[in-house]
C-alpha cells in the first residue's frame, strides 16, 4: 500500500508514523532473517516468529488498563471535529474536493443528502465511526483490541501481538488496524494505545455533512487513545488522505458509564426509509409510496403486481 | 424525588429525545427551516431500526385525514432514556413539531413531541 502523495507528517502523528514504518521495515528484515534459520518447509506461521516491539505476551510485569465500561461522545455535535469546527474554518480539503464538498453541501440544502453514505445504511468507516454517535465498548487482550461500536453493531480489531503488515489486506470500512501499547509516564502500566489503520473502504466521509474523503480510498488514520482522567478518554486522531491538503488531527473524547449501562442491537437495514436510486433519493412513506425528497422531483409509486 | 427534580428529570429525557440531530445520517430531506405543528392520532409506532417512526393520522379543518410517516431518534438512544415500544399506543392523540420533507409530502422528522394537552411524554411516568 502506498502513502498518499500529499502525505507529510506532523505533530503526534509523526512519531507514530514512523515508528509504524520501521516496524514494518523491521519486520522484513526479520522475516527474511527467520526464513534463513528455519528453511522454507518449516515456516507455515511466519508472524510467529516475529519479535514483539514491546513484551507484551510474557509476563514481564506490563499491565494494561482498566477501560471497560460504556463509552460515550463527549460533544453533542455529529461534525468532524466535535468541537471547534466553525471557529476553525473550512476542512483542510484540496481545492478539488472543496469543489466537491460545496456540490455535496448544494444537493444537501436542496433535500438530497448526497455525499452521506450511511444515509443507505453502509458503514461510516474509518475515521467516522470514531466520532461514535452511540457509545462504544473496549475489550482489551494482550494479542487484540476490539471496539465494540453500537453503531451498525460493529467490531474494530486492533492487533497488538507485534504483526506487521500483511502482503495484501482485503479492504474494509473500518480498515485493518495495528496497535501498540506505550507507558508514557514510565510506572509500569500501559496507558496510551496508538493505531495505524489502513485498506480502507468507501465510500466514506467525515460526516454528515458529507466532508469528502479521496475516491482512491488510501486514506492512513492515526489514532492515539488515553485516559485525560478515570471518566475521561481522548482519542488523538489524525487522518492523512489525499482530500486533504495535509494530516488532519482532531481530538474526539468520550466519557465512560460505569453503573445502569445498557446496550441494545443496531441494525440498520431493519426500517430504513432513506432510499436511493440512481442518483435521486426518495422516502419510503408508509404507504408504500416513494415520497420525493426534493422539490419538482417525481414520486414513485412501486408495481405492487405478482 | 422532589417534584421539581422530576420536572427537570422529564425535560432532559424530553429534549434528549426530541433532538433531530442525533440522527445517524444527513437529515438533508428534512426542511428545518419550515418546521410545521402536527396534532393527530397514534396509527402505529414503529420500534425500529435505525430510526422510530411513528405514523401519525392528521385530521385537517375539512375532515380530511393525512397520514404521516414521522421519523424519530434510533431505538438504541431512546430506549436508555426509558423509551419503550409500549410508551405510544394506536389512539394516543399527541402533538409534534416537525420538519417535512422539501418536497411537501407528508413524512419528515419530528421533534418535541408531548402529549395533545401540551404535555411532554415522560416515559417512566403512568400513561394519561
Amino acid at each position: 500500500m502506498r502513502y498518499p502523495g500529499n502525505f507529510q507528517l506532523s505533530g503526534t502523528g509523526e512519531k507514530t508514523h514512523r515508528e509504524s514504518r520501521e516496524r514494518v521495515n523491521n519486520t522484513c528484515y526479520s522475516l527474511c532473517f527467520a526464513i534463513m534459520l528455519c528453511g522454507l518447509s518449516a515456516c507455515t506461521k511466519p508472524e510467529s516468529s516475529l519479535p514483539l516491539e514491546a513484551d507484551i505476551t510474557s509476563g514481564a510485569g506490563m499491565s494494561y488498563p482498566d477501560w471497560h465500561g460504556q463509552w460515550n461522545r463527549a460533544d453533542g455535535s455529529l461534525n468532524w471535529p466535535s468541537e471547534g469546527y466553525e471557529q476553525a474554518g473550512p476542512p483542510p480539503l484540496t481545492d478539488e474536493y472543496m469543489a466537491i464538498w460545496q456540490g455535496y453541501t448544494a444537493l444537501q440544502e436542496a433535500g438530497i443528502p448526497a455525499g452521506d453514505p450511511p444515509s443507505t445504511c453502509l458503514p461510516q468507516g474509518m475515521p467516522r465511526i470514531m466520532k461514535m454517535t452511540y457509545p462504544m465498548e473496549i475489550i482489551v487482550t494482550p494479542e487484540t483490541t476490539y471496539i465494540y461500536a453500537e453503531w451498525n453493531s460493529q467490531f474494530r480489531r486492533i492487533y497488538t501481538d507485534g504483526r506487521g503488515w500483511p502482503a495484501y489486506i482485503l479492504p474494509a470500512f473500518n480498515g485493518y488496524s495495528i496497535g501498540e501499547w506505550h507507558d508514557e509516564d514510565g510506572d509500569g502500566e500501559y496507558d496510551m494505545l496508538s493505531v495505524e489503520t489502513r485498506a480502507i473502504k468507501g465510500p466514506r466521509s467525515f460526516d454528515s455533512r458529507a466532508v469528502p474523503l479521496h475516491a482512491n480510498d488510501q486514506t492512513i488514520v492515526l489514532e492515539e487513545l488515553r485516559l485525560l482522567d478515570d471518566m475521561t478518554m481522548q482519542n488523538t486522531i489524525t487522518t492523512i488522505d489525499d482530500a486533504l491538503t495535509g494530516p488532519w488531527t482532531v481530538n474526539q473524547n468520550y466519557e465512560r458509564q460505569l453503573e445502569n449501562i445498557i446496550w441494545a442491537e443496531y441494525a440498520c437495514a431493519e426500517n430504513n426509509r432513506h432510499l436511493k436510486l440512481g442518483d435521486e433519493w426518495y422516502f419510503i412513506n408508509e404507504n408504500g409510496t416513494l415520497a420525493p425528497t426534493r422539490d419538482g422531483q417525481p414520486g414513485l409509486v412501486p408495481d405492487n403486481r405478482d | 424525588m422532589p417534584g421539581f427534580m422530576k420536572y427537570i428529570i422529564t425535560i432532559l429525557l424530553f429534549t434528549g429525545f426530541s433532538n433531530p440531530l442525533h440522527a445517524h445520517h444527513s437529515t438533508a430531506m428534512f426542511d428545518a427551516d419550515n418546521p410545521v405543528e402536527l396534532t393527530g392520532t397514534v396509527k402505529e409506532w414503529q420500534y425500529s431500526n435505525p430510526h422510530t417512526f411513528i405514523i401519525l393520522e392528521v385530521m385537517d379543518d375539512n375532515g380530511q385525514t393525512t397520514e404521516w410517516t414521522l421519523e424519530g431518534r434510533s431505538p438504541s438512544a431512546i430506549y436508555r432514556l426509558g423509551w419503550t415500544p409500549d410508551s405510544l399506543q394506536p389512539g394516543d392523540k399527541i402533538m409534534l413539531s416537525v420538519n417535512p420533507l422539501h418536497s411537501g409530502e407528508p413524512g419528515g422528522n419530528y421533534n418535541n413531541i408531548r402529549w395533545n394537552d401540551g404535555t411532554p411524554i415522560d416515559p417512566q411516568a403512568p400513561r394519561p
